[in-house]
């Protein structure tokens, strides 16, 4: 592993983030053992542990397609609403009797397309990404609801897929995906370039510029990786789901992610961030989020200790640096 | 000029959603009647996001972004909720909502201003943790002491809208296009190290200009609990994409340094006509169109913001040319 191709910042909140996790596991066992044996609660752990693979895919899965489109100075706020398409396009599918290969592929090409889409509006139009995925975050969900009602007979909100051949992607093959997928990404930012230009070009487009790079085709191969990487992700949620709901599938699905980005280092104006450092960040997020389910009877403190938490480690983090980061300024 | 372009696509706007929804816009007297009757029955359910609009152009001007207004908003709400509906509200509740309200706006601007986090990121922790704090003050109640109040009800109705509106957009803006604090602002969205080396307090001008906006977040949670008298943990949920798209469609800049009260709040008009119309058209949609009107609210809402940044874009590429 070439570690030291990454920034101190990144290097240092993934040391955070290793440290973190490892309280959190602890923290788990802590909760678990005091109303089971020491052994008991070694074995519950161990089941949390199984399970973590098949729940954190979809996001972790995100997080990797997101982390490359950062990278390059953008951001993609729609993916939650490019998520409820694909979840329509699933549902169409599986309306008209398509098999489940179909359905899977429909779904996945679906959303792949739309993120890549919204990067040929970036590159065509010129305007800010944030825009584009604005505007996308509300076109999308519309669309979404358009395509469900025009495509579905008899639509009255949601549909349910009784079938479990129909969720094999999503739970059964979940691990295997995330495995594949993360460790691809990983090997490939170590030894691959397109990673270290997305880097260059979100940390200066005019030094990328100067250099003959075509900054704005760059953006574009963030986006069409970060689309298949999303589409794997929306194959994975929306196979994992026994009622499709357009109107409330993925809702806030882009904030859990880009939360989990930015917590694994990567600064959210481009230029610097590592897709290990992503994997903590999504891992550090599941493991709080079920240390808070142990920890606390009451379900409605859980969001407001989730966003305390995430809020805390970002902002001592940037505490810690505020210093280095006013100097840079001034130079 | 930009204002220009808002205004002719809100009277297109008005133009084709009165035709859709068969009023008779035939004579000036029958288009005159037409317009007061929308905007009497606008403008009370558009002052949240006029008020919340009016902050977030500050905001932006900064260069910074506010993405939880909504939950500021829901959160002021609900504290306020857990007072009894009397008399006494008016000085045991709204003081409070005010204090929550300029705190929660505070500390958005602490970890602005003071940690150095970055204003997206920023926000979407609070916007996170604001909403859960909603969930941990409400529970799954909904609560509304509101129309108890005595006289809390009229700043609900178009007259105390107009107040309101008038104060915050009429008054603030004028205030705002002739102070010093707005070409500060301006020049620290513009370049924060020429603000630096101008001697502009940048971290007190962030923090107060976030803190306003906690300000204007509980003055439109008052109008938002005048009009509709209940809240619960889930409200004003997505408020937050509505106010930034009225506001970027009114020219503001997202990157700061530019930005226009007058355009926020044609923005905000843009916005709520579109709103307000679909609703409306509802009836001509059930017998032409294969789906629900109101689903098409998304898909225009996104068009129309892409559209105007991007037309915005274009006519300041050809001036600078």
């Amino acid at each position: 592993m070439r570690l030291d191709r990454m920034t101190p910042s990144v290097r240092r909140r993934m040391a955070w983030l290793v440290a973190g996790n490892g309280i959190l596991l602890l923290v788990i066992f802590v909760c678990l053992l005091s109303g089971d044996s020491a052994a008991g609660a070694a074995s519950r752990l161990l089941t949390v542990l199984r399970d973590t693979p098949r729940n954190i895919a979809p996001q972790m899965l995100a997080a990797i397609g997101l982390a490359a489109i950062i990278w390059c100075g953008a951001i993609d706020l729609s993916i939650g609403s490019v998520l409820a398409v694909g979840g329509a396009v699933f549902a169409m599918s599986y309306s008209h009797d398509a098999s489940p290969l179909v359905c899977f592929c429909g779904c996945l090409l679906v959303i792949g397309g739309l993120v890549t889409c919204n990067g040929l509006l970036v590159r065509w139009l010129q305007i800010p990404a944030l825009i584009v995925t604005l505007a996308g975050l509300a076109a999308y969900r519309g669309l979404a609801l358009v395509l469900v009602n025009l495509g579905v007979p008899g639509f009255d909100g949601n549909l349910t897929v009784p079938e479990e051949v129909f969720r094999i992607p999503g739970r059964d093959w979940a691990g295997w995906f995330l495995l594949l997928a993360v460790g691809g990404a990983v090997w490939w930012e170590f030894h691959g370039r397109l990673p270290r230009l997305w880097l260059a070009h979100g940390s200066s487009p005019v030094a990328c510029r100067l250099h003959g790079l075509d900054v704005s085709r760059l953006t574009l191969s963030a986006f069409v990786f970060g689309g298949f990487y999303v589409g794997l992700g929306g194959l994975l949620y929306v196979s994992n789901q026994q009622t499709i709901d357009p109107a409330r599938m993925a809702l806030g699905f882009e904030l859990s992610v880009i939360a989990a980005v930015v917590l694994g280092g990567t600064n959210i104006f481009g230029g610097e961030g590592s897709f290990l450092g992503t994997l903590l960040g999504v891992l550090f997020l599941y493991l709080a989020r079920q240390a808070l389910i142990y920890a606390f009877d009451d379900p409605h403190a859980r969001q407001a200790f989730e966003g305390a938490l995430i809020l805390a480690v970002i902002g001592f983090d940037c505490a810690l640096h505020r210093e280095g980061h006013r100097m840079e300024e001034l130079k | 000029m930009r204002a220009m372009v808002l205004l002719t696509l809100l009277l297109v706007e008005l133009a084709v959603f009165a035709t859709v929804s068969g009023a008779d816009v035939g004579s000036l007297n029958g288009i005159l009647v037409y317009l007061e009757l929308k905007f009497l029955d606008l403008l009370p359910g558009l002052t949240p996001v006029l008020v919340l609009s009016v902050g977030m152009t500050m905001v932006l001007v900064t260069a910074g972004i506010d993405l939880s207004v909504g939950s500021m908003l829901a959160l002021i709400a609900c504290v306020m909720s857990s007072v009894e509906g009397a008399a006494s509200f008016w000085w045991t509740a709204v003081p409070l909502g005010m204090l929550v309200g300029v705190g929660l706006g505070l500390f958005n601007g602490a970890l602005v201003a003071r940690l150095d986090v970055p204003p997206i990121v920023a926000t979407l922790g609070t916007m996170i943790f604001y909403r859960g704090l909603c969930r941990l003050v409400m529970r799954e109640q909904e609560r509304a002491p509101f129309f108890d109040v005595p006289g809390y009800e009229w700043l609900g109705g178009f007259a105390g809208s107009l107040v309101v509106v008038g104060l915050v957009a009429g008054v603030g803006g004028w205030v705002w296009s002739r102070s010093r604090w707005r070409r500060e602002l301006l020049l620290l969205g513009g370049n924060r190290v020429a603000a630096r080396y101008a001697a502009v307090p940048v971290g007190r001008r962030i923090l107060e200009t976030y803190g306003l906006m906690g300000l204007l977040a509980f003055v439109a949670a008052v109008c938002f609990t005048a009009r509709n008298g209940a809240v619960n943990a889930s409200t004003a949920m997505g408020l937050e994409l509505k106010v930034i798209v009225a506001v970027v469609l009114g020219g503001t800049r997202v990157e700061g340094g530019r930005g226009s009260l007058l355009g926020s709040v044609l923005g905000s008009l843009l916005v709520a006509v579109l709103d307000d119309g679909l609703r409306e058209a509802k009836s001509w949609s059930d017998e032409h169109l294969p789906f629900e009107i109101s689903h098409l609210r998304y898909l225009l809402l996104g068009g129309l913001l892409v559209g105007g940044v991007w037309l915005n874009a274009r006519v300041g590429r050809r001036r600078s040319r």
